[in-house]
């Protein structure tokens, strides 16, 4: 990306605005801000250990004090029981201590808006006290349109001190299409408008001009007054325990305590990178569903630089924006941040900018991650992308490094995710636009010690849930046929992805409603699976009109799960892709299938007894019991253990004779017991001084050197997507393009090191590359 | 020795003891308290009878056939629940729907779990589902939000289902579909069809037990019922039985969560009811009590080993909730609103490595292996065990229950953490203690100043074993004037004394989807209904000068929230209406504060209720002996005080000596049989002419 090149000041303020506002804000080290805003600086920089735990225990349960009042306010489902908003406790210039447990990369782009406000407008129009600011601009940090911050600074005697922040998705403010969600958008323009910072209140007063500018282009201008209330309640609220606390505890003993939770997240932060031998771990992937006429896939790629006790992370690879599911760069850095977390900032009570202290960015400018000004923003299906892609490359970076690798798990739910926003007439009478979250269910994908969590839900939204069906017949003109679990939907490994349930609706009680298919094309999953995990399925839409429902369910049948409701609509088929309404009537159902967790390990290392529950619960078949998994039962449902061990040995050396060769053979075995591991089957070997290897951490094969790709060293085994389990889509029927699972095995023993996804005739990308290497 | 007449007995079984509390007419009230009994908690129950009776001077007959009101909360329901030993129950629900115990409406990870376990995914986990797959009968029928029948009941499925009753031979049905809270009839067929083929089996229909909207919720709070419901059955009788045995003259009572008392049939009805009845108790009681001696506005706290459970009563109400959390599940079940945390005095003190700070829980060591004092096993810093080296809990008095408390063991544990924290081992005990003060803190403000009260306005109140200690922290520290410790040392005994009394008091509901302008004609409809089967069930009870209570769950049309609204008196008019929106809106802004309701969009009423109650007696307050002039503290020992940072000798009181009117100024410890009060630096406490202890938390400035 080119950065602002000159030497940042008050003078080149404007050009900087816009070089910001084109291609995307990214804060740096030193803020140049306007010098007659004060800042408090006092700070008691040796805070004892009691101090620090109360004071920062406080702030954490002032941010869930803060989203309590913002949920008791809001009228929105979205908001109270999706808990798709957030907030922030930050310093003075924006860095955030603490972050609310609810939808994570809306906070991560705290730091972003509160920064760029302070470079941008302490000038003009100023930063006061009894000033709240509303912003909704992706390029100044914000993942879409709809997810709109309200900020406001915390002055004492007359200095600035800290800020208060929150995000709320609302959930109709205008755009081509009720919703926002623009799945065919070739530009922003098309999208709803939005606007950089201002101020919506001024000297303590909330500005009705602003008000009445915000909600106009609305469909549904009350709730935007509604949920514009509530972020203005939970701020005052905020603001004022705060104030209190300052009372309480001193400013600067507050400050320090504030300086202190980022330091020490930083040093925790920077131990657990310190324990990762030097390296490069990169993800490359494809991505589809860019626009509803454009079939192709698109390539996205992420690299996590380990140096030291620092991370450089950069999306340099990824094609040029194109169609509606970019993301602007500061949206990157907050889903890395999110990624980030479960693995490296577990502990800290969501101190977001002690991570970012540890981290570097380095963007492609323009492309479909760093999206520059105009490029359409508003699906926010880049921003899920990226963070599924950051946090599979943070697990499997961390998958070989002992205690640590233990709070890795592979893909959750929502990696490729959909998007059912609904609009029409409700049973009511009433026009309505609203979205279920039922697309976003789903399973946490497995750990290297377990099974994944059934039901568990996405990592971005930590403490979200998806509500109950009557919740939604109450406001949603339709009936929930069946949400039915797939006991079989979990990724495929040695641990199993958790599992996630389908569901199917019918138009009830409506003249006219409609569902959108939006989002990627979920046929080309992306939720991977580590170390040789299976990916998990990335679930489909599907629709049929004119049915014979109102038949079936005057005659007293429902269809109670998928195979039931293709009897009664022998002609449904997967929904068009990205199309925003997709009729359903009283006569139409439609289905979707949310996204399980992925799996971990080769599953021929599945514990045998657990794979004799599975086949009990209908976790598997019998048929993947026996040649997936290689277990062999006997009559009463017992293991056959000794049966078991030769089944296992002889399908390892059936995938051998199957496999194509490595690209790049290596030969001879080396000692891999106690050995680092740059992943979980990876071991890296000094043989001799200068001579580095990587070999396979459960016989020893040499696969490379170090300085190469051990990828080439492995044999790889292709099985096309929809051969996986029949539910996964083929990507051909989608994209017009087949892909793959490539498994990567060692030459040796024929264990799974490694899957990814990728056309036939990819060579494989190097996944992890030692620092000092050629790239 | 003939019995005096009318005594008034509550009995609360705990985890550890079952206390028993005999109130005479006068007022004179008497402990009895006994080891529970898990293996048969009657043994207990009447054992803690025949304990007070002795201290009377009475035998368990004379006192028994004195007694007009034997009120019971018991915790036989909560055990199994939490031990997974109800019965083996099969759920009838709606097809398309058996997964909704599964999904969980994607709540499993985070309800009741600690922020740590939501944001560490290591130690993150989901609960099983209430009822595994095999026991779950999916029902072809279907109803919709409005009550309309789409599919009709499938018979052939209720059939099908009868058989897998014989087949797997379950103890109990709970039968649980998608709306029928609006229209039920689906679920009484279901249920009449189940009676007749198994007339004795324990059925549970959520309409009945939870008439709420959530079919997640709801369908865990009918299995939950059904779970305990056939042991509950089972012991209520043996309650009622073994009372009447021992010549009891009045009858049983039993207390429910929504702080009211119930005849066996209810309970047996609904026992799920029952659960969390003897802290509720206390709640109801303090209230009362706080009535009495003048107080409207108090919070109440009870901090035992694990946790601190809080409530408060403004105005003195106590407030409802609808939802709660049992077991890591959502179970709908109206239950004075009690807030918990987990902090207490088991609460484990830790260093985090990577950061090098002092942590306090969320981790608890329990009651075993307990606090590293007890001599347990227990290996980690617990707050008792920093309280101990403080000197705030003497090393020489045993606890009740005969323990003796190891100070050099838990003054090894404290400095071996305060080593790696660079500390001094008292700087490091008072450090956990202001730590773990802090979070219950921080609850106290959740309850108070997000519900748009100021806990300056309000009178502290504490019980529960740990709450001596750390109230005058905790107290302090939220800006509360006073703490009341109620009866001194029958604190330890005070969900006893709530049950006491609590009177009877049922509520009937009807559910409704009602918008504004309301359609007023139906909601006359409604109210007359609902008044015929309250004044049924009092007829039915011989129950005397019965008060109705009408109150209402309301919300904004275009918010989420319902809050509870009591309903205007006369006749169901347009003052009428305008009146119950007046009354919405001041309780919607008292719960969430200014501004908070969007009125312009309207209302919905959703559910309508009755409650029909005996009235309530205000407790006998009986003067004490005034001391007649000033303590003597019994010895002196080296207590460290943070405000000070020094150990200081610091008189100790044994409390049973304080007399009325005496008063006692800190820094200085009044140590019960049960519990210890720590008056800090700066406070005083004072002896009510009641038995009360007060701890005036600030100056006289």
């Amino acid at each position: 990306m080119t950065t602002f090149i000159e030497e940042p000041s008050l003078e080149n303020e404007l050009q900087r605005r816009r070089h910001s506002l084109q291609h995307g804000y990214i804060p740096t080290d030193r803020l140049v801000v306007d010098p007659s805003l004060e800042f408090w600086a006092e700070s008691d920089d040796d805070v004892d250990v009691i101090t620090y735990e109360v004071i920062r225990s406080k702030l954490w349960n002032l941010n869930i004090d803060h989203g309590d009042t913002i949920r008791r306010v809001s009228g929105s489902n979205l908001v109270v029981e999706g808990y798709d908003f957030n907030c922030a406790v930050t310093t003075e210039i924006g860095d955030a201590v603490t972050l609310g447990a609810y939808s994570m990369f809306f906070a991560g782009c705290a730091d972003e808006v509160i920064k760029w406000t302070l470079e941008h407008r302490s000038m003009n129009v100023g930063v006061h006290e009894g000033d709240i600011w509303l912003q909704d601009d992706p390029w100044v940090g914000t993942n879409h349109q709809m997810d709109v911050a309200v900020y406001a600074p915390v002055f004492h005697e007359g200095k600035l001190f800290a800020w208060m922040y929150n995000c709320v998705h609302q959930r109709e403010i205008g755009g081509s299409q009720p919703g926002g969600f623009i799945q065919d958008a070739s530009d922003v323009f098309l999208e709803p408008t939005f606007m950089p910072p201002i101020k919506l209140a001024d000297h303590g007063v909330v500005r009705e001009d602003i008000v009445d500018a915000w909600v106009r282009r609305s469909r549904l201008p009350d709730l935007m007054v509604l949920e514009l209330n509530s972020q203005v309640a939970g701020l005052r609220f905020a603001q004022q325990r705060f104030v209190d606390m300052i009372a309480r505890y001193g400013a600067p003993t507050l400050r320090g305590v504030m300086r202190r939770m980022i330091r020490t997240t930083a040093n925790a932060t920077a131990a657990r990178l310190a324990r990762l031998p030097d390296a490069v771990w990169r993800d490359e992937r494809y991505v589809a569903g860019a626009r509803q006429d454009d079939p192709k896939l698109y390539k996205i790629c992420m690299s996590f630089e380990k140096i030291g006790d620092r991370l450089l992370v950069s999306n340099a690879g990824t094609d040029p924006a194109v169609g509606s599911f970019n993301i602007a760069p500061g949206v990157f850095r907050a889903t890395v941040l999110n990624g980030l977390q479960p693995t490296l900032g577990y502990d800290q009570y969501l101190c977001a900018a002690g991570i970012l202290q540890q981290l570097d960015f380095e963007f492609e400018q323009g492309a479909i991650t760093s999206a520059s000004h105009p490029s359409a923003v508003s699906t926010s299906l880049g921003t899920l992308v990226a963070l599924t892609q950051a946090h599979n490359l943070g697990a499997k970076m961390v998958s070989g490094a002992g205690e640590l690798s233990t709070h890795a798990f592979a893909s959750p739910s929502a990696h490729t995710t959909s998007n059912n926003a609904m609009f029409g007439t409700d049973q009511y009478g009433n026009p309505f636009a609203d979205l279920t979250l039922d697309t976003v269910a789903g399973g946490v994908g497995a750990f290297n010690h377990r099974d994944g969590i059934d039901h568990g839900g996405p990592v971005f939204a930590v403490a979200g849930r998806i509500s109950d069906v009557e919740k939604y017949e109450q406001t949603l003109p339709f009936l929930y046929l069946y949400r039915r679990e797939l006991p079989e939907s979990g990724g495929h490994g040695r641990w199993r992805g958790g599992v996630t349930f389908a569901c199917a609706w019918v138009g009830h009680k409506t003249a006219n409603s409609f569902i959108a298919s939006g989002g990627l094309l979920k046929s080309v999953t992306q939720g991977m699976g580590i170390c040789g995990g299976y990916p998990a399925t990335g679930g489909y839409n599907w629709h049929a009109t004119d049915t014979a429902v109102q038949a079936w369910l005057g005659g007293g049948r429902v269809p109670g799960d998928p195979a039931e409701l293709r009897e009664l609509a022998p002609h449904g088929d997967l929904a068009p892709v990205k199309k925003y309404d997709n009729r359903l009537g009283v006569h139409d159902v439609f289905e979707v299938l949310p996204n399980p967790g992925a799996g971990w390990g080769d599953p021929l290392q599945r514990r045998a007894e657990l794979v004799a529950l599975d086949l009990r619960d209908g976790r598997v078949d019998e048929g993947e019991a026996a040649s997936l998994y290689g277990v062999v039962l006997d009559t009463s449902g017992e293991v056959d253990e000794p049966a078991t061990a030769s089944r296992r040995e002889q399908l390892c050396k059936e995938r051998l004779v199957e496999a194509r060769v490595p690209r790049l053979p290596a030969s001879g075995t080396v000692r891999v017991l106690d050995r680092p591991r740059v992943i979980e089957g990876v071991a890296l070997v000094d043989v001799e001084p200068g001579t580095r290897w990587f070999a396979c951490a459960g016989c020893g094969q040499v696969l490379s050197p170090a300085h190469a790709a051990y990828r080439l060293g492995c044999a790889e085994l292709d099985i096309p997507m929809a051969d996986i389990s029949p539910l996964f889509v083929a990507p051909i029927r989608e994209t017009g393009e087949e892909l793959v699972m490539r498994r990567l095995l060692c030459p040796a023993c024929g264990v799974l090191i490694d899957t990814y996804v990728c056309r036939p005739d990819d060579v494989p990308f190097m996944d992890v590359v030692m620092r000092g290497a050629a790239h | 020795m003939t019995a005096p007449d009318g005594y008034s007995i509550g009995v609360d079984i705990g985890g550890t003891f079952t206390d028993c509390l005999v109130v005479a007419r006068d007022g004179t009230t008497t402990v009895g308290k006994v080891s529970s009994t898990p293996s048969d908690l009657s043994v207990g129950f009447f054992g803690s009878i025949a304990a007070a009776a002795e201290q009377i001077g009475l035998d368990e007959r004379s006192l028994l056939s004195a007694t007009t009101k034997l009120a019971h909360g018991t915790t036989a329901g909560i055990n199994a629940i939490v031990t997974g030993t109800g019965a083996k129950v099969l759920l009838l629900t709606t097809k398309g729907h058996a997964d909704s115990i599964r999904a969980m409406a994607g709540q499993g990870r985070v309800l009741g779990a600690t922020i740590e376990e939501i944001l560490d995914y290591s130690i993150s986990s989901r609960p099983d589902p209430v009822v595994p797959r095999e026991r779950v009968c999916e029902i072809t029928e279907r109803i919709d939000f409005a009550g309309d029948v789409i599919v009709a009941m499938s018979d052939d499925d209720i059939g099908r289902s009868l058989d897998r009753i014989d087949e797997l031979g379950v103890d109990a049905v709970a039968i649980s579909f998608l709306w029928s809270f609006v229209n039920p009839s689906h679920e009484q067929r279901a249920r009449e069809r189940v009676a007749q083929r198994f007339p004795n089996l324990f059925v549970s229909c959520s309409h009945d037990v939870a008439p709420r909207i959530g079919e997640y919720g709801r369908t865990v709070s009918t299995v939950m019922n059904a779970a305990i419901g056939p042991l509950m059955v089972a012991y209520i009788d043996r309650i009622v039985q073994g009372a009447a045995d021992r010549g009891l003259a009045g009858e049983v009572l039993f207390g429910l969560c929504e702080g009211g008392l119930v005849p066996a049939e209810e309970a047996r009805r609904h026992p799920l009811g029952t659960v969390q009845s003897g802290p509720v108790a206390g709640v109801v009681g303090s209230a009362l009590f706080a009535r009495a001696m003048g107080y409207e506005n108090i919070i109440v706290t009870d901090m035992g080993g694990t946790t601190l459970d809080v409530a408060t009563i403004a105005n003195g109400e106590v407030s409802f909730s609808e939802e709660n959390e049992l077991e890591r599940q959502r179970v709908y079940l109206r239950k004075v609103d009690v807030e918990s945390i987990g902090a207490g005095g088991g609460s484990i003190a830790w260093v985090h490595e990577d950061s090098g700070t002092l942590r306090v829980g969320p981790r608890s060591a329990g009651a075993v292996p307990g606090p590293i004092c007890y001599g347990r096993g227990g290996s980690e810093v617990t707050v008792t065990d920093a309280d101990l080296v403080l000197g705030v809990l003497n090393p020489d008095r045993p606890l009740a229950g005969g323990l003796t408390l190891d100070v050099d063991a838990a003054q090894r544990g404290v400095s071996e953490l305060a080593a790696r924290l660079g500390m001094s081992t008292l700087e490091c005990a008072a450090g956990i203690v202001e730590i773990v003060d802090s979070r219950m803190e921080d609850l106290i403000r959740r309850v108070t100043i997000q519900r748009g009260q100021d806990p300056r306005g309000f009178t502290l109140w504490a019980y529960g074993g740990a709450s001596g200690a750390h109230a005058g922290l905790y107290g302090r520290d939220i800006g509360a004037p006073e703490v009341v410790f109620p009866l001194g040392d029958a604190a330890s005994v005070w969900s006893a004394y709530g049950l006491v009394s609590l009177q009877q008091s049922r509520s009937f509901q009807a559910n409704a989807l009602l918008r504004t302008p309301f359609d007023l004609e139906r909601v006359s409809g409604l109210l007359h209904d609902l008044e015929l089967q309250a004044r049924k069930y009092a007829d039915a009870r011989a129950m005397r000068d019965i008060e109705l209570v009408w109150r209402g769950d309301m919300k904004y049309s275009l918010q989420v929230f319902e809050v509870e609204t009591e309903l205007p008196d006369g006749d169901v008019d347009e003052r009428w209406a305008a009146e119950l929106m007046a009354n919405f809106q001041r309780n919607y802004e008292g719960r969430f504060g200014r501004g908070s309701g969007y009125a312009e969009a309207g209302a919905v009423l959703t559910a309508l209720r009755v409650t029909v109650r005996s009235p309530a007696t205000d407790p006998v307050l009986r003067p004490e002996r005034a001391a007649d002039g000033p303590p003597a503290p019994e010895s002196t020992r080296d207590v460290y005080w943070s405000e000070t940072r020094a150990a200081e000798p610091t008189p100790i009181y044994w409390g049973p000596t304080l007399l009325a009117g005496v008063v006692i100024d800190g820094p200085a410890i009044a140590e019960y049989p049960n519990t210890t009060i720590a008056v800090r630096p700066g406070q005083s406490l004072r002896r009510d002419d009641f038995g009360n202890l007060i701890l005036k938390l600030k100056g006289d400035a």
